[in-house]
């Protein structure tokens, strides 16, 4: 919008200025070189000519005047096109009144070159404030540029009218001109309406789609957070006081049982050095976003093979079916099922093997199984075991959760998602 | 307008619905992710808050954020920082050090 505004001021200076140099041209040029001969109807137009200077001059100094347009702001173009409709209209006026005003400069040839350009043609210049009214503010501007133009106008058959011309000319033409003063304008004003129409849709949709870039990083960085917070929880903490209690049993042990003590020792070492392994796999989970790297199956892959060489365990890992696209929502949820689930084997099941199936026949299943020391579903409290944490996480995405464990039979957690959640 | 505040703490709870009291909004609690995204999808509050150290709260981040009926509310994630325990503090600091193994 304020573009158009200060280009439309533009192209009412360079009209303007286009007018004055018609002018100078013509007495700076045609003056010198050839006879000058005024009509005598020119001189009797002479108080016209005079009326019509007056505002052309105030029009001049007001388009030109610097620091002028900083100082009115909104208001300087508005003024600006009444002024200039109102310059052409009476310079269009005069040729109506005093025709013979047209012929001051005579060519050799005999033709002649108007000094003011004082012809009824002028309302072509009336026509380009108009449309620029259009441009900057769309049909209501054009409405009230072009009916401005038109009321000048008419105001001119009465004046041409009270000073005994003829009207017959004038309005024989009239319903033309005045078609011509509103048809240009309203198409300009039109089309100058539907592009800023869809420059606001455009504007909203780009502060929509910040909103979402904003939310969704704001989403990635919380959701960072919480996995450090859960992994140092569940890595280096239960490490770190692993080694202060074993510290503190060497502490006691040192004097009385410095054997003992020395034992205790490589213990706290070995922990330690379990410690630090398990701090590097959390930076390693920390700089990478696995599913959307690898997509579901791959990352699930990648975290069996890695719980395999990290705990010696046989691993089996499987996909069947055809894989189905799942949300991220989705995705990343089953994901950290199966992060947890092999934590808890980890943890827990004291496993020889481990299976992972991924299976996409009839929705989506995840399938985690060890032949470890398993539970009794029944007795156990399943928060001991992490199970409320993924029955919750599984809830919230319509995943169903089974358990199927038994003392010395190991376990199998099975998550399902029966309809995968469209986009 | 109904603030629904996620949590599982109490204090931290009290603090969140004294803020929204004051602000003139109506708070209403659930203290898991399930009861909240219940809660989100029958009340259809104005804002919902959400405490990052509740069980799931990612999911229920993720899910709040992509579900029809919530993706247009809008969503505030809080800790309650100073009130960590001292022996998470403690672990922040190390993974620092961990850092430049």
């Amino acid at each position: 919008m304020t573009h158009i505004v200060r280009n439309a001021t533009r192209v009412l200076r360079g009209v303007f200025i286009f007018r004055l140099f018609i002018a100078v041209f013509v007495i700076g040029v045609f003056a010198v070189r050839w006879s000058v001969r005024a009509t005598p109807e020119a001189f009797e137009a002479t108080p016209f000519v005079g009326l019509l200077m007056l505002p052309a001059l105030a029009t001049m100094f007001f388009l030109f005047l610097p620091g002028l347009e900083e100082r009115m702001g909104r208001f300087y173009l508005p003024v600006a096109l009444v002024m200039t409709i109102l310059v052409f209209s009476l310079e269009s006026g005069v040729a109506y009144i005093r025709p013979g005003v047209r012929i001051l400069v005579t060519l050799p040839s005999g033709g002649g070159i108007s000094l003011f350009w004082a012809s009824t043609e002028m309302i072509l210049f009336t026509l380009i404030p108009c449309v620029l009214a259009g441009a900057a503010y769309g049909l209501r501007g054009a409405v009230k540029a072009a009916t401005l133009a038109t009321v000048l106008h008419l105001l001119l058959g009465v004046v041409t009218w009270l000073y005994g011309v003829p009207l017959v000319g004038f309005l024989v033409l009239l319903p033309l001109r005045i078609a011509v003063l509103y048809v240009f304008p309203l198409i300009t004003g039109y089309l100058a309406d539907t592009w800023r129409q869809e420059h606001v849709a455009l504007e909203k949709a780009n502060r929509q789609l910040r909103g979402y870039a904003a939310t969704v990083e704001h989403l990635a960085t919380s959701r960072e957070r919480v996995r450090l917070a859960r992994d140092m929880h569940d890595t280096l903490a239960h490490s770190l006081s692993a080694v202060v209690v074993q510290l503190e049993a060497v502490n006691a042990l040192q004097e009385t049982d410095p054997a003992a003590a020395r034992a205790q020792l490589d213990k706290v070492g070995w922990q330690a050095r379990a410690g630090l392994d398990e701090a590097r796999r959390a930076i390693l989970n920390l700089r990478s976003a696995p599913v959307e790297e690898l997509g579901l199956a791959g990352a699930i892959e990648q975290l069996v093979e890695r719980f395999g060489q990290r705990n010696g365990l046989l691993t089996d890992w499987a996909v069947e079916g055809e894989p189905v696209p799942l949300l991220p929502v989705q995705a990343n949820a089953l994901y950290r099922t199966a992060e947890e689930a092999l934590a808890n084997v980890e943890r827990h099941a004291e496993a020889n093997r481990l299976a992972v199936r991924l299976s996409y026949t009839d929705g989506v299943t995840l399938c985690v199984q060890d032949d470890g020391q398993g539970f009794d579903p029944v007795t156990v409290d399943p928060a001991r075991y992490g199970l409320v944490g993924i029955r919750e996480r599984a809830a919230l995405i319509d995943a169903q959760v089974t358990v199927d464990s038994a003392p010395n039979e190991g376990t199998t957690l099975t998550v399902h998602i029966a309809e995968p959640w469209e986009d | 307008m109904i603030r629904l505040i996620i949590t599982a703490d109490d204090e931290l709870y009290d603090r969140l619905a004294h803020r929204a009291q004051v602000e003139g909004d109506t708070p209403q609690r659930a203290d898991n992710a399930l009861d909240g995204l219940e809660q989100a999808i029958a009340e259809s509050p104005g804002l919902i808050v959400i405490d990052m150290a509740l069980r799931s709260a990612d999911t229920l981040l993720e899910t709040l954020h992509s579900r029809r009926e919530t993706t247009s509310i809008p969503l505030l994630a809080v800790t309650a920082g100073g009130r960590l325990p001292f022996e998470l503090h403690r672990l922040c600091a190390s993974v620092l050090e961990v850092e430049t193994l």
